[in-house]
């Protein structure tokens, strides 16, 4: 029971680091986001590769993971900076295939259909973090500090332009700054955090192959997001939160395991149907900076509210 | 062999460019992709094995009911869900995020209900041959055929010439003038979507005659759909026929040429270039 729990909150560690990473780009860029799993599986491929092949210790190979990630993403959105909305989101759905294509057909590499199995787990000096408790730790610190860069990001001068630019892109032109710059760079880093989520993903299973990484967990990202409300800081970990352990529990409830993979995907479409027809900026949408107690002051100036939700015109 | 395999392409292009005319006049008139409608193809095939299998019907009659059925849930979806939402101004993903979301639900339903392992419907009877030069194809691949050109046909004639048809390219074409000049824009949005899923469920009846329905070829369709319809966004029901059929053989091609798990690669790396040809294409043009 205590390693199922624990099992659980190392899963929503890292999917809430995915998940903040979508955000940055869905929600305070205003770029629709389908192609989260195809950095995801960046990130992971890397750290499969990197860690049965070579013996590189795991700080650096983490790093390679995100830089891999950060370098295709800024590629890739250099390239969609001319891009209509409609389009733009296309080409990243379009680069999920791709990239799953390729990973089932590199065989050398990457062994194809059949996967990547024993990936070790990581080592951090004599640290040995493999399993439980302390991956879990590991996990919910890299998770909290994705989310504290978020937080400094979006109240940064570079935040402020993004959100300035998801609201108006020619008005902010007009101010002298390059909207494709601060696309380009927000979508780059926001993907870097994908890179980060599959690297934990990779050690945690210790197994991966294509279909693991590919369009179901971009939708199944995106729709934490759109969950939780996008462009919220706190909506994106609530989203997660939401469709990881919500399924989790229907499990106790005794159902086949032939058919609980299938409720579970029956659910969070459900979810996000509903979330959309009755609150479609999400479920913190608007909640998110109302009031904050006095105990959460230590995190500093309130940061100003989000006058957008996602259902005035996210992308014109 | 090379031409066997062009004209077995061109057979599975003619169901793309079924699904491509629906998605793409869902796309015009309600201004959103209509993410389900892979759900959509998925259902019709389903209900086409249901209806020939289980309760052993002529096949036409299986494929006729399970179209119309499927018709009329997405309908009923599209009247709850879609329409409510476009009427109350949402964003435009926010509808199509919505359509993947019954897109989802609908997968995983078919899934619990007949299982995710392929189903094989011809039960084991198998078509006529016929030769032609050296070309063989069977009755099966010539009907679908007939049917898919014959209702983008029926489709465009209706588009064309009746009222009803000019309301729809009215609404089209500006959804405000339409209105005032007495068009009712909501229902006649509905009518397209109607028209849509009856396009997307007959295609899903044809994927079910060739003999096995498998709860992955939903996703299949809608990646087919939206490819097909953005190549042919410029030239209307003829660009999607003709994108239809030129993306079937580019596949059968180099799917003969390499393997077949490269299929999905190699059509949204099709899609890919022609969005990026087009956009910079164009782009090098306005500057010079």
């Amino acid at each position: 029971m205590m390693s199922f729990l624990v099992h659980i909150l190392v899963l929503c560690s890292i999917y809430i680091i995915l998940a903040v990473g979508c955000n940055l780009i869905l929600g305070y860029g205003g770029m629709i986001q389908m192609g989260h799993g195809a950095f995801f599986a960046v990130g992971a491929y890397a750290a499969a590769i990197l860690s049965t092949r070579t013996s590189i210790p795991w700080i650096p190979e983490v790093l390679i993971s995100m830089g891999l990630a950060l370098v295709v993403g800024l590629i890739l959105a250099w390239s969609m900076v001319p891009l209509d909305p409609d389009f733009f989101s296309l080409v990243t759905f379009g680069f999920t295939i791709v990239v799953v294509t390729v990973l089932m057909n590199w065989t050398s590499l990457t062994s194809g259909a059949a996967g990547i199995p024993g990936i070790p787990g990581i080592h951090l000096g004599a640290l040995d973090i493999t399993q439980g408790g302390g991956f879990l730790l590991l996990a919910a610190i890299l998770a909290s500090a994705s989310m504290w860069f978020v937080y400094l990001l979006v109240r940064s001068s570079f935040g402020r332009a993004l959100r300035a630019m998801r609201d108006d892109d020619i008005g902010f032109e007009a101010t002298g700054r390059s909207a494709a710059r601060a696309k380009v760079y927000a979508y780059g880093l926001g993907v870097m955090l994908a890179g980060l989520g599959g690297n934990l993903y990779a050690h945690y299973i210790s197994y991966i192959d294509p279909n693991t990484v590919g369009v179901d967990l971009s939708f199944l990202v995106l729709t934490m997001v759109v969950v939780g409300g996008v462009g919220t800081f706190t909506g994106p970990i609530v989203g997660t939160l939401l469709l990881v352990v919500f399924p989790e529990m229907l499990r106790f409830i005794g159902l086949p395991a032939s058919v609980g993979g299938l409720i579970r995907q029956a659910l969070y479409g459900f979810l996000l149907v509903v979330i959309l027809y009755f609150r479609p900026a999400g479920l913190m949408g608007g909640l998110d900076w109302g009031k904050r107690p006095r105990w959460l002051r230590f995190l500093g100036p309130r940061p100003p509210a989000n006058p957008v939700g996602p259902d005035q015109e996210v992308a014109p | 062999m090379i031409p066997q395999i062009v004209v077995a392409g061109l057979v599975t292009g003619c169901v793309y460019a079924l699904l491509a005319v629906g998605f793409s006049i869902i796309a015009n008139s309600m201004h959103f992709f209509n993410l389900s409608h892979g759900g959509i193809l998925l259902v019709g095939a389903f209900l086409t094995y249901f209806f020939k299998v289980k309760l052993n019907l002529a096949l036409p009659l299986a494929i006729l009911l399970a179209t119309v059925l499927t018709t009329v849930v997405f309908l009923a979806v599209a009247s709850a869900v879609f329409m409510p939402m476009r009427a109350r101004g949402s964003a435009k993903w926010n509808v199509a995020m919505a359509s993947l979301g019954v897109f989802i639900v609908v997968q995983a339903a078919v899934g619990i209900v007949f299982g995710t392992a392929p189903i094989d419907v011809t039960g084991g009877t198998v078509p006529r041959m016929f030769q032609l030069f050296d070309v063989r194809i069977s009755s099966t691949d010539i009907t679908i055929a007939v049917v898919a050109v014959a209702s983008i046909a029926l489709f465009s004639v209706f588009v064309r010439t009746t009222k009803v048809g000019m309301a729809v390219r009215a609404a089209v074409n500006d959804r405000e003038i339409a209105g005032l000049v007495g068009a009712n824009v909501a229902r006649l949005e509905l009518v397209v979507f109607g028209i849509g899923a009856f396009l997307a469920a007959l295609a899903g009846g044809l994927v079910a005659m060739t003999g096995a329905v498998s709860y992955t070829m939903g996703l299949d369709g809608l990646l087919k759909a939206i490819v097909v319809s953005i190549l042919g966004i410029e030239a209307g029901v003829l660009g999607a026929l003709i994108g239809g059929l030129a993306l079937g053989a580019i596949e059968n091609v180099t799917m003969y040429a390499t393997a077949s798990s490269w299929r999905d690669g190699i059509s949204l790396l099709i899609l890919m270039a022609y969005i990026y040809g087009t956009v910079y294409v164009r782009r090098t043009r306005k500057n010079r």
